[in-house]
């Protein structure tokens, strides 16, 4: 075969720019960690992470949903509690009042009873970043307002929220509810079960005002029965609090876990063995010093050189 | 005593003199060309002279140079040519499609981390996408919140502007093509004006003078491959030697002379939406589009009104599809107010060119309408909709999600370019194994040349030796007579 003067230079030059090109391309998925960087790098491989990615970020999101919802279960939770120690007060004071206690003592009874309507109402109008809590879906409005006398004692209280409640997605196809009513088959203060701490605290401070031997006695029978059925409302209520936070960790767990598994998947379509990239890099190196040398001798020698 | 005698072997070895010389010189041509990639290496001709009858018979009478020829394989040339048709095709597309890809801006990156996440933080389409979804999936979880009803709108915003962002480069990137083919359909006419011209001179050299026009020859073919990276075309000689060039069975070159040229036009004519406002070639002399099949021009028109269209055309989809269900959606709602807008859409404009929040929730989020019920701002039944639209099975996008369809258009795109650049490294292979065995046939090696130079050196010196003998010769001849 002959070979002529452009042969060898244009064969050296395409290798040195072949050998160049694939360094370049090696370098930069050593420096970068990556394997695919636009999608015409590995059309499969991009479209495979970005449907992963996808997943990640609504896993994410899910974990984030759980963080909003578990703040307002906690917060809720807290006022709950606080109106349980209201609660049990008056149960207490429902036990103690009897005939045997002087007129002084029952006045101081319902005097004290006032000042919890007073605590369940302001507990019942609680607000967690502008928002009420126990008002339903009608959380820009006051949930609990109240109708006062000349004295400004408390005559009547009156509930303006609504009876729904709001779910929230904490994984795929799986939704918490995440807001409480004050009212309703699952309200927090009146239930359709007996449950109406509002009117038993009226209704007691009003017997304890007018402290007939009949009224107490209604205290021991009536009101006694009706702050039993609210015990049992509370209890329940810190019961379904109990199950929302425990699933949101569990979701939350759940989504972290997901979540973390995606990165390895990810990893093995996006990133670069690094080690054999290294070894490769280092194999087209030396070919390209290899080709330099060769050529630069090649390149020099010619039959002019032994010519006379 | 018959035979050439003394003056006839003078007047043989005066010839041989200069046929050496000749063919040095000849020899001295190759070399100084050795570096000229269009250059295909000539020798010299040497025949015997006509011999001279004699008693004794036929007595040689030295040689002379016939002629000079170039070594030149047609077949592989025109070969050559319609490869490069295919190298300029794939590498303009190769180029285009690059800057596409560039420009719709969907990369991975793994590096850069959003420093209030913690997470990987990646801006492409793709991206902002899946973003908007989950902002109304946190309004959902905090429906009354100015905070997450802000954010809803800002990432509307971004969403749109990605969108339009890269609707709009691709546009410029398809307008930028209409220039660029514009640009090569002027270049084509250089060429082939130079390629009338050359043919011309040679159809002149060539009948005024014995040979070939071996130099203006290879002007002609360096030419022909420079206009086969633009446009495929053919070329015939007839018997006279006259040379026909068309393009798309179109004649531009005909018998030396040309007789038409490339025009830049726009389809005026009922365009088709990947048509409108777009550059095309038609013949100057002749009316419809001239279909290129190869070269540079028709890569830059595939790569436009093919790849880059569709690719603009799944966002436009994507786009599309997306301010209908959004809007269709919001207008049922209520806002914080517990009022109902039903022309209160969430998403202006129409596709990718003019997608835009509405100004209206830009300046007050609180008429984001995100509740199903009137006088109940706490519902959040509308954002959850509008949230879980990232799972919807969209009918206009045969049944797949926003990202799945966008995502398919993305691996598309890809697969589109990965396909090209496989293509042009094998096209690119293919053409320099062709130069390679060309270079071998026609290209010159100054090792051959050098070692032709010793062999014409030494018969010019033999040749000067045999006139030195015939002189010694003559004079001894005439010194017999004083």
């Amino acid at each position: 075969m002959r070979v002529t003067a452009n042969s060898f230079p244009i064969d050296l030059r395409q290798q040195l720019s072949s050998l160049s090109e694939k360094q370049a391309k090696l370098q930069m998925r050593a420096s970068s960690g990556q394997r695919i960087v636009n999608p015409s790098d590995d059309p499969r491989a991009m479209h495979k992470v970005m449907g992963l990615q996808e997943e990640q970020r609504q896993l994410y999101q899910f974990q984030k949903n759980v963080l909003n919802v578990r703040e307002n279960v906690d917060i809720s939770y807290s006022a709950i509690d606080s109106m349980k120690k209201v609660f049990d007060r008056a149960s207490e004071i429902a036990t103690l009042a009897d005939s045997a206690k002087s007129p002084e003592t029952i006045q101081v009874y319902a005097h004290e009873v006032n000042q919890l309507l007073e605590s369940m109402v302001q507990l019942s109008n609680t607000k967690h970043r502008n928002v009420y809590l126990f008002g339903g879906t009608k959380s820009l409005t006051t949930p609990f307002s109240v109708t006062r006398d000349s004295e400004k004692q408390i005559t009547a209280v009156t509930y303006n929220g609504n009876e729904k409640t709001i779910s929230v997605d904490v994984a795929e196809n799986s939704t918490v509810s995440a807001s409480f009513t004050g009212q309703g088959s699952s309200g927090i203060l009146k239930n359709n079960k007996g449950a109406d701490i509002m009117k038993h605290l009226l209704d007691m401070r009003k017997l304890l005002t007018t402290a007939t031997p009949d009224d107490i006695e209604k205290i021991k029978t009536e009101v006694s029965q009706g702050l039993r059925n609210d015990e049992d409302n509370f209890i329940d209520h810190f019961s379904i609090i109990g199950a929302t936070q425990m699933r949101l960790d569990t979701s939350e767990a759940i989504a972290k876990k997901r979540a973390f598994s995606l990165e390895p998947l990810i990893s093995q379509e996006a990133d670069v063995d690094l080690a054999e990239t290294l070894v490769r890099l280092n194999e087209i190196q030396n070919a390209y010093v290899a080709a330099l040398q060769t050529g630069g001798t090649l390149l020099s020698t010619s039959l002019l050189d032994y010519l006379r | 005593m018959s035979g050439l005698g003394l003056f006839g072997t003078l007047e043989m070895a005066r010839n041989s003199l200069a046929s050496s010389r000749t063919a040095a010189e000849v020899t001295g041509h190759n070399l100084a060309n050795a570096s000229n990639p269009s250059y295909a290496r000539q020798r010299v001709r040497l025949v015997s002279a006509p011999s001279l009858p004699t008693t004794e018979g036929p007595q040689g009478t030295g040689a002379n140079v016939a002629g000079f020829e170039q070594i030149r394989d047609k077949t592989l040339d025109k070969y050559l040519v319609s490869e490069k048709y295919l190298t300029g095709y794939y590498s303009s597309k190769l180029q285009t499609l690059n800057q596409a890809q560039a420009r719709l801006g969907q990369i991975l990156d793994r590096q850069t981390v959003d420093p209030k996440s913690g997470k990987i933080e990646q801006t492409g389409l793709a991206e902002r996408l899946t973003d908007f979804f989950n902002t109304f999936q946190s309004l959902s979880s905090a429906p009354t919140s100015n905070t997450e009803r802000r954010l809803a709108v800002v990432s509307g915003e971004e969403l749109s502007d990605r969108i339009k962002r890269a609707h709009d480069r691709l546009n410029t990137l398809r307008t930028d093509i209409n220039s660029e083919i514009t640009d090569s359909a002027t270049e084509v006419n250089r060429l082939l004006q130079s390629i009338s011209v050359v043919s011309q001179r040679i159809g002149a050299s060539e009948t005024t003078e014995t040979g070939l026009a071996n130099e203006l020859r290879d002007t002609r073919q360096a030419w022909y491959e420079e206009l086969a990276q633009y446009t495929d075309f053919n070329y015939t000689e007839n018997s006279d030697g006259q040379m026909t060039l068309t393009v798309a069975g179109q004649e531009f070159i005909k018998e030396d002379t040309l007789v038409d040229q490339f025009q830049a036009t726009t389809v005026t004519d009922n365009p088709t939406a990947v048509q409108q406002g777009m550059t095309y070639i038609k013949p100057i002399n002749k009316t419809g589009l001239l279909n290129v099949t190869g070269g540079k021009i028709k890569g830059l028109i595939d790569a436009r009104d093919v790849t880059i269209y569709n690719i603009q055309d799944e966002i436009n989809k994507v786009a599309a599809n997306m301010i209908t269900e959004v809007n269709a959606l919001h207008i049922t709602g209520f806002d914080l107010n517990g009022a109902n807008d039903n022309t209160l859409k969430f998403f202006t404009g129409t596709g990718a060119a003019d997608m835009g929040v509405n100004a209206t929730l830009v300046a007050n989020p609180q008429r984001i309408q995100a509740s199903a019920y009137a006088s109940e701002p706490g519902d959040n039944t509308v954002s959850r909709q509008i949230a879980g639209l990232a799972q919807k099975a969209v009918t206009n996008l045969n049944n797949l999600t926003f990202n799945q369809r966008y995502g398919n258009a993305v691996a598309q795109f890809g697969q589109s370019i990965a396909n090209v650049e496989s293509h042009l490294n094998a096209q690119e292979t293919v053409e320099r194994l062709l130069l390679k065995q060309r270079d071998t046939v026609s290209g010159v090696s100054i090792d051959e040349e050098v070692a032709n130079l010793m062999i014409y050196q030494r018969a010019f010196q033999a040749s000067s030796r045999l006139i030195t003998t015939v002189n010694t010769m003559l004079g001894d001849l005439l010194n017999m007579k004083r």
